[in-house]
């Protein structure tokens, strides 16, 4: 079997996440961050750490037991004081990817979650190819968070071996259940002691998804949000006198659906997408949003890119 | 402003009701699931928050729809308005429906032509103009009130059809010209062919007369007149004459049938010169039961209606009369000088009551109280006599101020004189037709259906000599006969005139079938005289009731004016001048009429529905 072909792990009746082809244009990149976070073991990306890299970080005083080959030999002979230079530390990024699979994420053509999960494969096989550790978090109900146990997903792995059950994991998931942001992303930043990366792909239709946000920008998190809608959601094909219901809660609310009513709900969504954006800004986040309808391709090859995450 | 059917209101508390009960009934929405209503109650927090009248847009529209209920209850209900309009004419509209209007020298009838002519009238109306309209047949019926509804007339004119009777142009003037009278610029159009009789004595006021003459031709010959007797000549045989009258100015030849039922009884050609009339003679026998004879002109004309005559001839029937007194030859032989009179005699003492018979006479003397019946009394008084007794004249005659009475017929009492005779002042309900110094001598009266004569003088030799005279046996006669309601040919009529039905007593209503097969109900009085007025087409009628009775009766045309069909320019009333009314009596351009305003609500109506349309459809309320 091979290892790099994500296909390999797919069911009989399953659809690839990504194909071949994709895969192999997203051998060349790579994830970034924009401030450096500790690692756990070596790797590729810049850390607070200070290590063996090639690249100057600061000096110190020497102190008897350090090597002398890192002496400054020529600021030793101006100041007749003995400094020692230190060198950045290049180590794994942690990338924490929290995937909204509620209720909800099963709307649109293709649905919400499974243009999450293409983009999450996406991100996800990027780092592990890349030596980052890769958590998949996923965000589908309350009901974990509440009793304190561990949120489902797979834990942090890294390198090609992971890919196929990371894949795997995403191909099986169903959308179900409240995306209970404010409770799930506490829990989540208290179970986890690793920093990094967070990025949350979401339809953020949770009333509680400011709180759960601010839970992760105070555990030091970079985040990425990526704002999944669907065509449904942007432009609803309802009319008449009807009684919607809400796909996770079961609440109903009774209405006459009119041309004005529908500029009304587009203009809400709009002012909804914009304080997200807003949100996003002053909390030094990035915010990618995105159509179901559209290739996801778009979004990892450009908006990310353009985000400065996918490099 | 007024209603013209106020008890529609009753529909306004149901209609409601239904309204208010259908908007508490919730409406059934399709479900539909959506990711999430997050969105969407932020959008109906901004619709409220944004619209505070959103709670009573939606009530507006029950309120909207209550009140288009209520206006349609209002329309329904047809107010209508008077007003005064600033001027304007006063047209009345005189249709001549009489028989003669069914001449068909015009095409279709003159009546079809009457009509086209009187909507050209109404047409050339001017908005202001009123007009009314009133059908003149054997009496006058307004159609309509005024009104300056063009529509209206005219559908009323249209919806005119002829009768087979005579035409009361003097009452139909006198009911236009009251009601033009208080009005300015009165006009009263006459549309007819000039068949009825001179009119006079009609104050138009300023109001003008317009006469519009229908049909040109005189191509007609008809039954003016058909009647039958008992024959005087020849017992058991019964005379029938039937007059004919030629109006053309063509000598016409034709064959006149008589028919005894569906049996042929005489044909024979008749001969009538221009304007000639020629009367038809002929014998039949007594029948033993109600025979109707049909006499038919086998002639063609512009006027069918007079070419038929029906005649009922019913058995004789004898006059069964009591004569109640101490016996007096000379009054027993002059009655019974009459073959058709059947007499009794009785004492007062014996006297038991009218009952079984048609006239009662009391000589002299009779009881204080009686029942209804028909009544002689001889120098005798009564609670049912007509008169009341006031004094005594002695060595008098009298003096008849009617002579043309039934009972005076063929008769002078002038030239009779009493020893002495009792003088009476009538009842309100009585005259007097013979009088003397001091009060009345004779005095007649019909009081529920029961005709009494009383007589102040007696009828022997005792006290004058009129029993001697002539007259005697006839005066007798006459006045069996016109006590005993005998002297009426009930079963022979003009068409139009009310024919008078006597039922048997104890009958409460008979049921009367027309020559076109309509049967109507006609109640009949305690004294058994039933009054049948629809009698405006020519054929026979039968009346029936319970316990077998059946009367037949015919209505004739016989209407000289009606069957002369030559137009003619008849001499109608001129309107009175200027200086004959104070201008203070006259409302000076201005007339007043009745608007309904049902298509205004109507239209009010419409829109309401039609806003209420558009804001049903434009809510954006989410309950």
């Amino acid at each position: 079997m091979n290892s790099t072909n994500p296909n390999a792990a797919r069911l009989p009746t399953e659809q690839p996440i990504l194909d071949a082809a994709f895969l192999r244009k997203l051998e060349g990149l790579s994830l970034a961050a924009r401030k450096a976070f500790p690692g756990q073991m070596k790797g590729e990306k810049r850390s607070i750490h200070r290590g063996t890299s090639v690249e100057f970080a600061d000096y110190r005083e020497y102190t008897l037991g350090d090597d002398l080959r890192y002496v400054d030999w020529n600021l030793a002979a101006r100041l007749e004081k003995l400094f020692v230079k230190l060198f950045v530390e290049e180590e794994d990024l942690y990338i924490a990817l929290l995937l909204d699979a509620s209720a909800s994420m099963g709307f649109g053509t293709p649905s919400k979650l499974r243009f999450a999960t293409k983009v999450a494969a996406a991100i996800g096989y990027i780092g592990m190819t890349g030596y980052d550790r890769v958590s998949l978090t996923i965000l589908s109900n309350g009901d974990h968070a509440t009793h304190g146990k561990r949120l489902p997903g797979l834990p942090p792995r890294r390198g090609r071996a992971a890919v196929i059950p990371f894949f795997r994991a995403l191909n099986n998931l169903t959308p179900s259940g409240a995306a209970a942001l404010a409770q799930n992303l506490r829990a989540f930043a208290t179970q986890t002691r690793q920093r990094g990366l967070a990025i949350l792909i979401s339809d953020f239709m949770d009333a509680g998804w400011k709180e759960g946000v601010r839970a992760l920008l105070a555990r030091g998190y970079q985040i990425v949000l990526v704002h999944v809608l669907a065509e449904e959601e942007i432009h609803p094909d309802l009319a008449g006198d009807i009684r919607i219901l809400d796909s996770e809660t079961g609440d109903a609310r009774e209405m006459s659906v009119t041309p004005a009513l529908l500029k009304r709900y587009e203009a809400a969504l709009e002012a909804f997408c914009t304080d997200i954006r807003n949100f996003a800004r002053r909390a030094g986040a990035d915010y990618v949003r995105a159509s179901s309808g559209q290739a996801f391709e778009g979004i990892v090859l450009k908006h990310l890119h353009q985000a400065g995450i996918v490099t | 402003m007024g209603w013209l059917a106020p008890l529609m209101f009753l529909w306004l508390l149901p209609v409601a009701a239904l309204i208010i009960a259908m908007y508490l009934l919730k409406l059934r929405r399709r479900d539909v699931v959506v990711p999430s209503t997050l969105l969407w109650e932020r959008v109906i927090r901004d619709v409220q928050a944004n619209a505070p009248f959103q709670r009573l847009r939606r009530n507006l529209l029950l309120i909207l729809q209550i009140l288009a209920a209520l206006l349609l209850v209002m329309a329904l209900a047809r107010p209508y308005v008077r007003r005064t309009t600033a001027t304007g004419r006063s047209i009345v509209l005189i249709m001549d429906t009489s028989a003669s209007m069914e001449a068909t020298d015009v095409r279709p009838n003159r009546l079809a032509q009457a009509q086209e002519l009187a909507r050209s009238v109404i047409a050339a109306m001017a908005p202001q103009d009123a007009g009314m309209v009133i059908a003149a047949a054997n009496r006058p019926i307004a159609v309509t009130g005024f009104t300056d509804r063009r529509s209206e007339l005219a559908q009323a004119v249209s919806q005119l059809r002829p009768h087979a009777a005579s035409c009361d142009m003097q009452g139909a003037l006198s009911l236009a010209a009251a009601v033009v009278a208080p009005r300015s610029e009165g006009e009263i159009h006459v549309f007819s062919d000039g068949g009825f009789p001179q009119v006079g004595g009609v104050n138009l006021g300023k109001a003008h007369i317009l006469f519009h003459a229908i049909g040109r031709s005189s191509n007609n010959v008809g039954i003016i007149a058909a009647d039958y007797r008992r024959s005087l000549a020849r017992d058991g045989m019964v005379d029938v004459l039937a007059t004919l009258h030629n109006f053309d100015s063509k000598r016409r030849t034709f064959t006149m049938d008589v028919l005894s039922g569906s049996t042929l009884l005489d044909a024979h050609e008749v001969t009538l010169e221009p304007h000639g009339e020629r009367p038809e003679f002929f014998q039949i026998p007594e029948p033993a039961t109600p025979l109707l004879l049909t006499i038919n002109l086998e002639v063609h004309d512009d006027f069918a209606e007079d070419n038929r005559a029906y005649l009922i001839i019913h058995p004789a029937k004898p006059i069964r009369a009591l004569l109640v007194g101490a016996g007096d030859v000379f009054l027993e032989e002059g009655i019974q000088a009459d073959a058709s009179v059947e007499l009794t005699e009785t004492s007062l003492a014996a006297f038991k009551g009218p009952a079984n018979y048609d006239v009662v006479i009391f000589d002299g003397a009779c009881p204080q109280t009686l029942p209804p019946g028909n009544y002689v009394f001889v120098n005798c008084t009564a609670n049912r006599a007509p008169a009341q007794k006031i004094g005594v004249a002695h060595n008098q005659g009298v003096i008849v101020p009617d002579a043309a009475h039934p009972v005076l017929r063929y008769v002078d009492l002038t030239s009779v004189q009493w020893t002495a005779m009792s003088v009476a002042q009538p009842k309100t309900w009585a005259r007097g037709i013979a009088s003397c110094a001091g009060g009345s001598a004779m005095v007649v009266g019909e009081e529920g259906g029961y005709r009494t004569i009383w007589l102040g003088f007696n009828l022997d030799l005792a006290h004058g000599p009129f029993p001697l005279t002539v007259g005697y046996p006839i005066f007798l006669s006459n006045l069996l006969h016109w006590t005993a309601h005998a002297d009426e040919h009930s079963d022979q009529i003009q068409a139009g005139i009310p024919a008078t039905i006597r039922a048997p007593i104890g009958v409460t209503q008979v049921i009367v079938t027309k020559p076109d097969g309509t049967r109507h109900s006609v109640p009949v009085a305690p004294s058994g005289i039933a009054v049948f007025d629809d009698t405006d087409e020519v054929g026979t009628y039968t009346a029936q009731g319970p316990g077998g009775y059946v009367f037949q009766f015919a209505a004739n045309l016989a209407d000289y004016n009606e069957s002369q069909i030559a137009p003619r320019k008849p001499d109608l009333p001129a309107p009175a001048p200027m200086s004959g009314r104070h201008p203070k009596d006259q409302r000076s351009g201005s007339v007043i009429v009745s608007q309904e305003l049902a298509p205004a609500l109507a239209g009010v109506l419409i829109a309401i529905l039609m806003l209420e349309w558009w804001l049903y459809h434009r809510r954006i309320h989410l309950s």
